[in-house]
This record gives structure tokens, sequence and C-alpha cells, in this order.
């Protein structure tokens, strides 16, 4: 009898034409054969005509809906591959524009910020005396400077320091009257301070702590004014009212 | 590129779901489980869709199909558990079908309908029956279930003739437990 596979093979005409035709010539000559290979085209054909067909659109719908998400998916990663630098690009200019308009608003500065802004200005006169006219009257050409006007009669500035912050001049002053000394800082733009809370009764001022003293700050003629001194926010404000920044 | 990507996708798309019958109807045969059969027969379109850029354009269907059982035979059998005792001696002598079986077709055929083929088809190993679903039902040459099932034709020759013998035990079995064939009339 004719190899099996190579029935097979012939039933489903895998066989090149040599093969076929010696399967052919073995077919007419045994019986066998030839009841095998119908046995095997029947069945083929059984399998292939009668196999069950079976309902798959809603799974292909399924399919079409992935399809959609992975197009969606490839969109974005497409078009973010391709701006990316703009992307990055408009980012920071958002970073650069709101850090100009908080600069233009005001800027906001906590205890610490304001201590570090304090140190980095330099010491201009000192005076242990006010008897001496000649300093006396250079610390008064230093409020002059700093657009400031103090009550004389009711204090006197025992220290002056100065420094540049964003190119604008910043002072500030130690004063004593009656009571004390009290620390002045008057600082260009207008800035808010962080830990402070307005005055109840007047809220153009705040008032907090910085260490152990009270601060009263206030912004007068577009800068900013912090007093410090070892007193209660109502001296502080009595002070304030004597103290003018033009 | 050839395709513009909405073009690449109608293209696909078209002939996909031309073929998606085929797919899905394999899966089914492959897994005997719907939802195992909808997972796989999505995941092989997925799969064909990002690689169609790689689709050498000659038999779509061939194709998808080559994807599908890869992708069967790599993940969905190393879930299965216990021996595949249909592959153990795969390459054995292959006895002729009429041999055993001096029933005639007609009275083993006549009263077989397709839930019956596909049970029987079912009983056939996974080897053998992905043998005889690529051969007989999806049409495809020895060439292409070699390359879709990563074995030599000379094992899908063997496959497919072991396949087929099973298949008919397995209708024999059926024709007999349905009456249509009394029990010893093949022996």
């Amino acid at each position: 009898m004719t190899d099996p596979l190579k029935l097979h093979a012939f039933a489903d005409d895998q066989l090149s034409q040599d093969e076929k035709t010696s399967i052919e010539a073995d077919l007419a000559e045994c019986a066998e054969s030839r009841s095998e290979l119908d046995c095997i085209k029947n069945l083929k054909a059984l399998v292939s005509e009668h196999h069950e067909t079976h309902e798959c659109r809603n799974v292909w719908s399924d399919c079409v809906a992935r399809l959609n998400e992975i197009d969606k998916t490839r969109r974005v990663e497409g078009f973010v591959a391709k701006y990316a630098w703009g992307i990055c690009g408009a980012f920071a200019a958002c970073i650069v524009i709101a850090g100009v308009a908080q600069r233009q608003v005001g800027s906001r500065l906590s205890s610490n910020d304001l201590a570090r802004v304090a140190a980095g200005l330099a010491q201009v006169r000192s005076s242990a005396s006010p008897a001496d006219p000649r300093i006396s009257a250079e610390l008064g050409r230093m409020l002059d400077v700093a657009k400031l006007s103090i009550a004389p009669g009711r204090m006197r500035v025992l220290r002056a320091d100065r420094g540049l912050i964003g190119g604008q001049i910043a002072t500030r002053l130690i004063v004593r009257d009656a009571i004390g000394d009290m620390g002045l800082i008057v600082l260009p733009g207008i800035a808010s301070f962080d830990g402070t809370s307005p005055l109840r009764d007047d809220p153009e001022f705040s008032v907090g702590h910085l260490g152990a003293s009270n601060c009263l700050t206030w912004h007068e003629n577009g800068r900013s004014v912090v007093l410090i001194g070892e007193r209660n926010a109502q001296d502080l404000r009595d002070v304030a009212s004597h103290i003018n920044v033009q | 590129m050839l395709f513009g990507k909405r073009d690449k996708r109608d293209a696909f798309e078209r002939q996909a779901e031309r073929v998606f019958p085929s797919v899905f109807g394999t899966a089914l045969r492959l897994t005997r489980s719907r939802e195992e059969a909808e997972d796989l027969a999505q995941e092989a379109t997925i799969r064909a869709y990002e690689a169609f850029d790689r689709f050498d354009g000659s038999n779509f269907k061939a194709w998808m199909l080559r994807i599908l059982t890869n992708l069967y035979i790599n993940k969905y059998r190393q879930r299965q558990r216990g021996p595949q005792f249909g592959s153990l001696d795969e390459d054995g002598v292959t006895e002729p079908m009429s041999a055993e079986a001096e029933v005639p077709d007609r009275v083993l055929f006549d009263n077989a309908v397709g839930a019956e083929i596909e049970e029987a088809l079912g009983k056939v190993p996974v080897d053998f029956r992905l043998a005889v679903i690529l051969s007989d039902i999806e049409g495809m040459s020895y060439q292409e279930i070699a390359d879709a099932t990563n074995v030599p034709i000379g094992t899908v020759r063997s496959r497919l003739a072991r396949g087929r013998s099973m298949l008919r035990k397995a209708l024999e079995e059926y024709a007999i437990r349905e009456g249509y064939l009394k029990k010893g009339a093949s022996e």
C-alpha cells in the first residue's frame, strides 16, 4: 500500500508533479490505497464543509474599539514627540512670565528671607554719640537718600545700612526713641510678608513676629516698610505714624 | 512610507475584518473556550495591526493565522498544565484510516453535523488539531502550516495524517453513541 502520508499530501494537492504521477500509478494498481484515499478525501470534505461558523461580530467590534484606542494613543505620542521642544519652550515661557508677573505684582518674603536681605546690606554709618554734628548730618543725608523722614524730636537714627535689591536701594536703620531701640527696614517694591496678619483696627498695617520681637509692616509710596521692636503692636503702630516714606 | 496613517488603518481593517471569522474560529477551536478565544483573537489582531508595516502583502489570512498560532503556542499553552500527550509520539508510524474502519463513510458522516464535528475535533490533541484546522478548515498549504506552527513540513504531514485518523475515530465513537452505528461494527 502507498505511504499514508503521501496519500494525505496527494489529497491535499501538496505533491510535486512527479510525485503525483507516481501516486496515481500506485492507486491504479492498489484498491487498498484507493480506499484509503477516498477515506481521507471524505473526511477532509466533511470537516471543510460542515464545520460550524461562529458569530464574532461583537468580538470584531471590540477589536475595532481597541484599534481606535491604539490610534488615539499613537496620535498623542506622535504629537508629543513632534512638538516636545515646543511644549517645553511653552512651559519655560510660562515659568518666566509667571516669575515676571510675580515680580511686578509683588514678592513674598519669609522672616528668613527678610533676615537674609537685611544681612546683605552694607553699613554706611553709625553713631553712638548723637552729639557729633558731623555724623548726625551724614545720617540725615542717608534719610534723604532713602526718602525717609522721621519725627526728629521723637527718635533719632543710630545706624544706617544700605544696599541694592533688584537694582533699587534698600535701607536698614537702627532708631532709638524714649522706650528703646528698633529696627526699620525699607525695601523697594511691594512685598508681602509670610506669617503676618492685618491689624484689626488698621488693616493697612500687618503685624507678626520676627525672632523674639514683634514687627509691623506696611506699604507706602511703592515701598515696603518693616518696623521691628520689642514692644506691642499698638506701640509699633504709634511709632509708624511718625515715619514717612516719600 | 507607502501608506498614510489613515490609509494604513483602513487597509488593515478591511483585510482583518474579512479574515476575522477564520481567526476567531481557529482561536475558539484551539482554546475551546469562548472567553479565551475572544482574548486570543483580539490580541492577535492588535499584534497584527502593530506589525502591519512588516506584512509582505502576500497572504493576509495565513499571516494572521500565523500570528494567532504563535501567540497561542507561546502564551496560552504555557498556562495549560499536565502533559501534552498528543505530541509525545507524533513522528510515529501512521496507520491507514480505512484499515481501522470498515465502516462506510456514508454511514459515518451522513448524520454528522457541525456541532458533532467540532466536538470530535475537540478530542484531538491540540498539535494535531491545529494541523487539521489549518489545512482542512482554513485551506492553508503545508508550507504555510509549517511557518505558522514553527515545525518542519515533515512534522506537518505526520500531524495531519494522525490528526485526521484521530478525528475519524472520534466521529466513529460519536456515531456509536448516538446509535447511528452499532458497537463493534467497525471491528
